[in-house]
């Protein structure tokens, strides 16, 4: 399953890039955060912190992904 | 209305756009860097913004804040880039039926803003430290 993922602020920063098209193997957005960690090991002290958004809407780890689809990687957030 | 600007925002203007016959009362809240102790020497704070995503939550709060009883109209803008100290960063404005409900909805939506729309920043420092 080809899923685009974007990256913003400090999870940016730790990539090195702000997006990435990748195959994932499984279906949440649980297994595709495991996936990431075994591609982006550097990225596993901000996962503690960091929100998921599938297609611009907020997303819970049981979220079911399909071919296509772009998850975001939403670090704290800071407005104001 | 929503807006992310890259702009100075003109608070007058918007606030123009408040003034409603049937709204008693308009309320703003403006959001500015700020310079504390902790942070040392801060000239500005760098906005960053998942834009599309940001205005659909963005979007979400105004209609919420615009379902409740006596509010008029709502106006939530965020600036993103470079936002030096004194200069607006977020502006919300309510205007509403009365003041009571004018204050409680203004606060609930800065809130939300701070809580839902994706929007990082990032600190800049005087000498090239960064945050």
């Amino acid at each position: 399953m080809m899923v685009k993922v974007l990256f913003f602020a400090e999870a940016k920063k730790i990539v090195e890039k702000g997006e990435v098209d990748m195959d994932f193997t499984g279906e949440t957005v649980l297994d595709i955060k495991k996936e990431l960690l075994e591609k982006y090991p550097s990225l596993e002290a901000s996962f503690n912190s960091v929100v998921f958004a599938v297609n611009e809407k907020y997303a819970t780890e049981d979220t079911v992904l399909k071919d296509g689809d772009v998850l975001a990687v939403i670090p704290p957030v800071g407005g104001g | 209305m929503i807006k992310i600007l890259k702009e100075k925002i003109d608070m007058l203007h918007y606030v123009e756009l408040l003034k409603k016959d049937d709204a008693g009362a308009i309320v703003t809240f403006l959001g500015e860097p700020r310079k504390s102790t902790e942070d040392g020497d801060v000239i500005s704070i760098n906005y960053t913004v998942y834009e599309t995503m940001a205005l659909s939550e963005m979007k979400k709060i105004e209609q919420e804040a615009l379902g409740i009883s006596g509010i008029k109209e709502v106006i939530i803008i965020h600036r993103i880039g470079e936002v030096p100290l004194q200069e607006v960063s977020l502006f919300v404005g309510i205007s509403s039926a009365h003041r009571e409900e004018g204050f409680k909805v203004c606060s609930m939506v800065v809130n939300k803003v701070k809580e839902k729309v994706p929007i990082w920043k990032e600190i800049k420092y005087a000498r090239n430290r960064d945050s």
